[in-house]
């Protein structure tokens, strides 16, 4: 029976910030954030917040199992499985734990492992696999920055509390005070954050986000000294570009923070190698760090328990015995456009909204208690929700920080490594 | 008279086929019911050559594929020897790391085609996919020699990473051509769209038509008569291809960049009236 | 059940036994003595003619932990040159420079290895470190927290903190970080690049916290030293790869006052300025410093020639080096006000002066070094070369025409410059046997490993007795691990969990609200999230049991 409980210094999963300060209290089976939530986490917590009993039912073909059936979802489950020749495993939007459960039925079932978001993070990791990176972590971020640049990205749509958290803190490790400029430079949605306590405007400099790719190529031609014929760059007049540059030399942390999904158009990859090169190049006179902002429907922790187990990151095949690494022809989008695969286990722990495409194949749903879906799954078996229902891990945004989830309330829905190491005993 | 190798496809194959161990080289000596035995990867499963192919003939150092479609992957990988031609489209990696011989797809082929290859020819009578002469992830360089000859359109990044070789392309080529290209020649007869050239380092990008836009990062050197270039067109004559009746003018625009990477690549505009 | 090893050669230096013929008795994980009554045994293995000797420890290899899954996303092309499918027992993985942890266990496991020690766990990341480690099958591990960077530890020293204090933040760090040991890498320089310094000699002033390496160091093992943990100061020194950094190291090594200290990939350290290249070899005064003072270890990081990647915590040094990067390609990173990290590819070839000179400086320093119980046979894997050319590196030590022949393929300028030919030592079983099992688990403090007598764990490993050194070391017979059979012939048959190896000495509390006030005000992590409970340290590490090895604290 769940009762009165408030606790402090929760851990929040909802976005790749991973706040660990909230306070949250379960009145009445109710869940609520009471302190230090965001827009984010309070409607996600929200949309958890209570468990109806008809929602902890399993269901096969649309139909609600009996009491104690969940080994009978299973089973049914286990059954798809072993009838596929070629299945996709994605979603993988669970923690630590339910990824190590996952990789290893994968590996039994010779899957294909991707995670939705592998797309943006294949961005990311392309420019890893090509040429890398100096980049920093959020600690750094709030102790030493004395300028952030912000390209492509406001940070707050996506990571609400980016400048309450890093940027306007009011204790600092080497100064008493420390003066921290904020350029925006794309197209920003919300600039408003970037006002300093002291009323201090950021400089902000619009422009298209496919023409970032040439604006960075521009701005390490003024970086390296040499001469450029146009006046301006996607709207964007070279004296300004050299104003950043003056700027970014003259700082003594700089940082340039960008967030893949928010560089969400073809080929954004050789946008951030370029802003990765200036990096770089950079630090031949002074100190400047890229910041990737990520881990959103913790696709990092997908990701880092993948590359640790298997070698390649994700998307991976397992099939034939053998992993194979192949972030072009992998994603779950192209698999299931092609025919590619036949049948779709989707994991989606976090967030009720986060229903897998839409498939005419056999597909297993471990989902949200309460998960809507237009194309009913074949099994759908709701799990618990980590840092809510069970305790685990997740990894941050900077990718060093993993955080431990705690459990905040009791109820029956199974974690979904249970459920997944359940399958495995099966096949 | 000897009859060439033939694997005619039976039906369309549930998922995408692995044929990277029909080339000249591999099938070598093996008799028509070795052949017919050679497991496939296909999702989890091996599908034997035989269920997958009517097969006929003899003669493997001329492989002819009938009814190809798009979901056979890598024909050609790695051959080193001899000629596959393809009637049909064929799906990726076509040509992947092909160290010589000749494949002759009558068809369009899919993404990655040539990457990694060192020398010979490839010929695609319809449309390339994207990353045509490119390096797949991790890999140092993409087409490393020999020659590429595109009858209809590429899709995006032509030529990312290529180190050397010869691409030529009739038709139009898509977003990024030449990106970070190192070295080599592409040649385009239509037009190139958006970002032509990004980061490009050397290497020769030969355009009929200029793209709407260039990148600030290149820098126009003016129009020019480069006489080198006579050579080279010559050289194309005797292709089997629309760039042997490449005009034998040689006025360019030279476009020198991407100076963003201490890029000293050409882009050539060729200048006919 | 009861199993007995009839009549192998067994080597066990800790039990002063060089190649005695002996029967071994393995009851529930441990060697147990013969027994005297009538009692069934349940298995046999016949063991004549073979070698036997105790499973091997690594005590310096990058296995787990944030760069080290750096250098897998970014090397797949490395990871395509080197599958394992799948087997019965096996899952599919793959990586040779950057194995996967997978690939990790089941190699090491095959090779006779039964523990590794992941040597720079970042306190910060530590919980990835535990997690790694505990997708790495069948070995036993444990891993060294990185302290003097932090900005905790360097304010407290700015501050002139007392001794006692930083002995309470050095234990409360162990405890946290769920570690075995104390590891300081290039002390103060990682902090140093934050502030845009580019090189921190032993003597030379951090430019924001006015402290030296000197100082770092000598207040870090007397730390150890009070605290009793057993290993000593594990030291990535000032300088790695710099030429003259012989005589920097020559300076860490007394900045210890005497107290002992363990410094690490000691080649790396080892280059004097002399000749035409400016690059030569420092060996033999490394050696002899070595040889004169015996409160100094090291392990040697040797090179091989082959494509590898390097991997530390330096990002100094990393940022310095990353020209070289081969492909090219490199990460550094700027880490949470503890550390840093940098990735950078790297191909070592024989016909490179350096390279080869490299490659001879290490075997010197491991030929000249006369105490195999100081001296350790690692190649700082992967930065020198992945740790599956152990056997290979063997074969070097103990064959001196091997060695000398391979000496002969050099670059002509660098056999020039090396000893190395006229070196006629060859290492025995038994010097091996030291290097490889009975010394780590010695200064690692690790009771009940690194021998086969009555008590120990029965990690044992049974070879091939063969000319060839590289081949007895490549494919040992039997493996086992606490008594269980999990290789056989180079292949794994069966997959156990290894344990994890800590210490916790004793200290304070008190440190803790000094510390929490420190987190709340500079840190984005609670302290609490930030400490590893025994709980979550079993969780993170997939189940792994938790080994706590005493530390006999001395009085103040």
């Amino acid at each position: 029976m769940n009762k009165l409980a408030s606790r402090n210094n929760i851990t929040c999963p909802f976005c790749g910030l991973v706040c660990d300060d909230l306070s949250t209290s379960l009145i009445n089976e109710k869940l609520e954030v009471t302190a230090n939530g965001c827009s984010l986490s309070k409607l996600a917590f929200a949309q958890l917040s209570s468990v109806n009993a008809s929602d902890l039912r399993p269901r096969v073909s649309g139909k609600p199992v009996g009491d104690n059936e969940l080994g009978h979802a299973i089973a049914e489950a286990a059954g798809l499985l072993r009838g596929s020749a070629q299945p996709l495993f994605s979603g993988l939007m669970t923690d630590v734990s339910g990824m190590r459960a996952i990789t290893s039925l994968a590996d039994r079932c010779g899957a294909i492992l991707d995670h939705p978001n592998s797309a943006a993070l294949t961005r990311n990791l392309s420019v890893l696999q090509n040429s890398g990176w100096i980049t920093t972590t959020f600690s750094e971020v709030k102790n030493r920055a004395d300028l952030i640049v912000l390209v492509g990205t406001d940070a707050v749509t996506r990571f609400p509390r980016f400048f309450e958290r890093l940027v306007w803190n009011k204790d600092h490790l080497f100064s008493e005070e420390l003066k921290r400029e904020i350029v925006y430079l794309g197209d920003i949605k919300n600039t408003q954050p970037g006002v300093a306590p002291n009323g201090r405007q950021p400089l902000v400099i619009p422009c298209n986000q496919e023409k970032l790719g040439e604006i960075m190529g521009a701005l390490r031609c003024i970086a390296t000294g040499k001469h450029i014929e146009a006046t301006e760059i996607a709207g964007v007049s070279i004296q300004v570009l050299e104003k950043l540059i003056s700027k970014l030399s003259n700082a003594r942390y700089g940082v340039i923070v960008w967030a893949v999904a928010d560089l969400d158009f073809p080929h954004a990859e050789l946008t951030i190698q370029s802003l990765c090169e200036l990096v770089k190049y950079l630090n031949k006179t002074t100190r400047t760090c890229g910041l990737p902002l990520g881990g959103n429907d913790s696709d990092l922790t997908a990701n880092q328990v993948t590359t640790w187990q298997i070698g390649f990151s994700l998307p991976v095949s397992l099939a034939n015995g053998r992993p194979s690494y192949d972030p072009h022809h992998f994603t779950t989008t192209s698999l299931l456009a092609q025919g590619a695969v036949d049948t779709l286990l989707w994991v989606s722990s976090y967030q009720a909204q986060r229903t897998p495409p839409a498939t005419k194949i056999p597909s297993i749903v471990l989902g949200c208690a309460g998960m809507q879906f237009e194309n009913e799954p074949d099994v759908f078996i709701p799990v618990a929700t980590p840092g809510l229902d069970h305790s685990g891990h997740i990894f941050r945004s900077d990718t060093v920080v993993a955080l431990p989830l705690r459990q905040l309330r009791t109820n029956s829905l199974p974690a979904v490594a249970h459920v997944i190491g359940a399958l495995q005993k099966l096949l | 008279m000897m009859h060439l190798l033939t694997l005619k496809l039976k039906s369309i194959p549930r998922f995408r086929v692995d044929l990277s161990p029909i080339t000249p080289d591999q099938l070598g000596k093996k008799n028509l019911q070795e052949i017919c035995s050679i497991r496939l990867e296909s999702g989890n499963q091996k599908i034997c050559v035989g269920d997958l192919f009517n097969v006929s003939g003899s003669e493997s150092n001329h492989i002819v594929i009938k009814d190809s479609c798009d979901k056979l992957d890598r024909i050609g990988q790695n051959m080193g020897t001899g000629a596959i031609t393809v009637h049909g489209s064929v799906g990726s990696y076509t040509g992947f790391g092909m160290r010589d011989g000749r494949i002759t797809i009558h068809g369009n082929s899919g993404d990655y085609t040539a990457s990694g290859m060192k020398k010979g020819a490839l010929e695609i009578r319809g449309n390339a996919g994207h990353f045509l002469a490119s390096a797949i992830p991790g890999d140092k360089y993409g087409l490393m020699g020999g020659i590429v000859i595109i009858n209809g359109d590429a899709g995006d990044r032509v030529g990312d990473r290529m180190r050397r070789g010869t691409v030529l392309i009739e038709g139009n080529a898509g977003a990024y051509c030449a990106s970070r290209m190192l070295a080599g020649t592409i040649a385009v007869m239509g037009k190139t769209a958006d970002f032509t050239g990004f980061a490009m380092k050397r290497g020769t990008l030969i355009l009929r038509n200029a793209p709407d836009s260039m990148l600030a990062t290149f820098s126009d050197c003016g129009n020019h008569d480069l006489l080198y270039l006579k050579f080279l067109f010559k050289s194309w004559r005797k292709l089997h291809s629309k760039f042997s009746e490449f005009p034998a003018q040689v006025r360019v625009q030279r476009l020198m960049g991407d100076r963003a990477c201490d890029g000293k690549g050409e882009i050539l505009i060729c200048q006919d009236t | 059940m009861l199993i007995k090893l009839v009549g192998g050669k067994v080597y066990d230096p800790a039990n002063n036994e060089n190649g005695v013929i002996r029967d071994i008795f393995v009851q529930d994980g441990c060697i147990v003595s013969r027994p005297h009554d009538h009692s069934r045994i349940d298995e046999t293995y016949d063991l004549n003619g073979k070698i036997v000797m105790a499973g091997a420890i690594d005590l310096h290899t990058h296995i787990g932990g944030g760069k080290v899954n750096i250098a897998r996303a970014m090397l797949p092309e490395d990871h395509r040159q080197d599958i394992l499918e799948r087997s019965n027992l096996t899952r599919s993985c793959c990586g040779r420079a950057a194995p996967s942890t997978l690939a990790t266990g089941y190699r090491y496991t095959e090779m006779g290895y039964t523990a590794c020690f992941e040597p720079a766990v970042l306190p910060i990341n530590a919980r990835q470190a535990h997690m790694e480690m505990g997708d790495t099958p069948i070995v036993d591990k444990g891993g060294y927290a990185l302290l003097g960077n932090d900005d905790f530890f360097l304010r407290m020293m700015a501050a002139n903190e007392d001794q006692q204090l930083i002995n309470d933040y050095v234990a409360w760090t162990l405890h946290a970080a769920k570690c075995i040991g104390i590891k300081v890498v290039n002390p103060g320089g990682i902090s140093a690049f934050k502030f845009n310094q580019r090189k921190l000699d032993v003597d030379e002033e951090h430019s924001y916290y006015r402290l030296t390496p000197r100082q770092i160091l000598k207040t870090l093992t007397r730390a150890l030293h009070d605290l009793g943990v057993p290993h000593p100061l594990h030291v990535h020194a000032s300088n790695l790869g710099v030429p003259g950094s012989d005589d920097s190291t020559l300076i860490t090594m007394g900045a210890a006052e005497g107290l002992p200290i363990h410094i690490t990939h000691i080649q790396f350290h080892s280059y004097g300025t002399e000749g035409d290249y400016k690059f030569s070899s420092g060996a033999a005064r490394i050696a002899e410093a070595i040889n004169k003072n015996s409160n100094v270890s090291v392990d040697v990081g040797q090179i091989m020639f082959g494509q590898t990647v390097t991997a530390s915590g330096d990002n100094m040094s990393q940022h310095r080096n990353a020209h070289h990067a081969n492909p090219k390609k490199w990460v550094v990173m700027d880490i949470e006000c503890d550390a840093g990290c940098g990735v950078v590819p790297f191909k070592y070839r024989d016909k490179n002066f350096v390279n080869a000179l490299q490659w001879a400086i290490g075997l010197e320093i491991f030929l000249l070094v006369q105490d195999p119980w100081r001296i350790f046979l690692t190649t700082d894997h992967p930065n020198g070369a992945p740790f599956t050319s152990y056997p290979h590196l063997i074969k070097l030590l103990m064959d001196k025409s091997f060695r000398k022949s391979v000496l002969s393929t050099i670059h002509a300028d660098a056999i020039k410059m090396t000893t190395l030919g006229s070196i006629e030592r060859e290492y025995s079983l038994y010097e091996i046997a030291i290097m490889t099992r009975a010394a780590p688990a010695k200064i690692l403090g690790l009771s009940g490993h690194g021998h086969i007598g009555v008590g120990a764990n029965a990690d044992i490993v049974v070879y091939h007795t063969n000319d060839d050194p590289e081949i007895m070391f490549a494919k040992p017979l039997y493996v086992f691990k606490r008594g269980e059979l999990v290789a056989k012939d180079g292949a794994i048959v069966k997959i156990t969990l290894g344990d994890i190896h800590i210490v916790k000495p004793e200290f304070d509390g008190a440190i803790e609200k000094r510390l929490r006030a420190y987190f709340e005000r500079y840190h984005t992590v609670n302290l609490d999230n930030f400490k590893i409970s025994d709980d979550e340290l079993s969780e993170c590490g997939n189940g792994s049991r938790m080994t706590i090895h005493p530390c006999n604290k001395r009085p103040s």
